[in-house]
């Protein structure tokens, strides 16, 4: 299980670097791999990541193309906020450095602050 | 009966008073040391209130004889007289349900936040493994998983092996000694299993939450492991650096938004590092610990002596 999460984690990397969408056959010329992976695996992969929601694909011509649903940021903002600011789950199963103020209690606080100085002056 | 209700007594009194001594304590006294007290203050709570049950169920005079007599003859005299016989079936009945019933309780919470919160966490390791870049530990260490975020945030997941999750933001922000002050913070967090500590902790107030002893101790228990993490990573890294860490990572330079959550907790970790002088020694905090447990150890059987005395006082003047 733990060795098929690393495979995942190779090809979204793969995906990520790339700039186009890339075929089964792409993806398994770009991977680094001490061993030589068969390509029905690398298409069991991606179907696994296409059936999480981690890549999007078209067809084209017989082949589907595989491209990231989201760039590694923006995947990375989504997974800590549900990790983080949704739910209780933050204060079950991890233990933080220190809490900072999350996206979400900043904003309320702001809220609740009224119109400061601050306002206006966010990205 | 009179010994069954004064352990029972006991037990109950401690389970109250304690959780309110310990946390007057957590200024005070080394963080392990607190944390041992805790342990075994539920323990011998539970101990206490086990032997009072099994009391109940010791068949009628029994469980009385010897040390009542020693206690106090007219109260035992009292006892043995009263036509008591149906009092104890009942007892005997209730002191069975009672504990199946906290068996149950206990096995039913620890299915369901210990198996629930184990699938949590292979659940968001998973997605954050695919979206870091980890970086290995050294021997015997867990690895580091570096998320491309502009939040800095550090944290560590337990599990076997735990993860170190730290933010691209955190290391832009943090000066080298900072941030190796941090990730100390949370490799000291997967050594000592606190993840697990915790998990215990809760478990428990999920099964008693009327109890106060138990429900006090998820919030004390976190609070004290953060600072047995505080004084490894001061250890290692140096109590400035970690000072200004926290100060940093808690958004120190804006007032307006840094008054929100968990600012005691931290106020604390800042006042106890600035007090700090030099790491505690194994011999010093061996023996802190010992006389602290000992002293939570034996608080419920003495609280039951004391009853025990007291009634038998009330009924020596009353009788």
């Amino acid at each position: 299980m733990r060795g098929l999460g690393e495979l995942e984690a190779a090809v979204m990397d793969v995906l990520w670097r790339s700039a186009d969408p890339l075929r089964v056959r792409d993806v398994l010329d770009r991977l680094v791999r001490d061993r030589k992976l068969a390509y029905t695996t690398v298409m069991t992969v991606l179907d696994n990541l296409h059936r999480k929601g981690w890549v999007q694909r078209e067809m084209d011509g017989r082949a589907y193309r595989y491209r990231p649903s989201a760039s590694r940021e923006e995947a990375t903002a989504r997974a800590l906020r549900d990790l983080l600011d949704a739910s209780g789950d933050a204060e079950a199963v991890l233990l933080h450095f220190a809490r900072s103020v999350s996206e979400r209690e900043s904003a309320v606080l702001r809220g609740a602050l009224g119109p400061g100085p601050g306002e206006g002056r966010l990205p | 009966m009179t010994i069954a209700v004064a352990l029972l007594l006991g037990a109950a009194l401690v389970a109250a008073v304690a959780p309110w001594l310990l946390r007057r304590l957590t200024r005070f006294v080394d963080p392990v040391a607190l944390l041992v007290g805790w342990a075994v203050a539920v323990l011998a709570v539970a101990v206490t209130a086990g032997a009072g049950l099994a009391a109940m169920t010791v068949p009628l005079y029994a469980a009385d004889s010897p040390l009542s007599r020693f206690v106090g003859g007219r109260l035992w005299a009292a006892v043995a007289t009263a036509p008591q016989y149906l009092l104890y079936q009942l007892a005997d009945t209730f002191a069975l349900v009672v504990a199946a019933a906290a068996v149950a309780r206990l096995v039913w919470s620890a299915l369901r936040v210990g198996l629930a919160r184990r699938r949590r966490v292979a659940e968001h390791l998973a997605v954050l493994r695919v979206l870091g870049d980890v970086e290995p530990g050294g021997p015997g260490e867990p690895p580091t998983l570096w998320l491309r975020s502009a939040r800095p945030l550090a944290f560590s997941l337990g599990g076997r092996p735990g993860a170190v999750v730290a933010t691209d933001g955190l290391r832009a922000q943090l000066t080298p000694d900072a941030l190796a002050a941090v990730l100390a913070h949370e490799r000291a967090h997967l050594r000592g299993r606190h993840h697990m500590v915790v998990a215990c902790a809760d478990v428990l107030a999920a099964a008693f939450p009327f109890v106060p002893l138990l429900r006090a101790a998820p919030g004390a228990v976190r609070e004290l492991v953060e600072l047995v993490a505080d004084a490894d990573a001061a250890g290692a890294s140096g109590p400035d650096a970690l000072r200004a860490a926290l100060l940093r990572v808690t958004g120190a330079g804006a007032p307006d938004v840094a008054l929100a959550i968990g600012r005691t907790a931290v106020e604390l970790r800042l006042r106890v590092l600035a007090r700090r002088r030099r790491p505690p020694s194994l011999a010093g905090r061996i023996s802190r610990c010992g006389s602290l447990g000992m002293v939570a150890a034996c608080t419920p059987l003495a609280v039951t002596v004391g009853l025990l005395w007291t009634a038998s006082r009330v009924a020596g003047v009353l009788g």
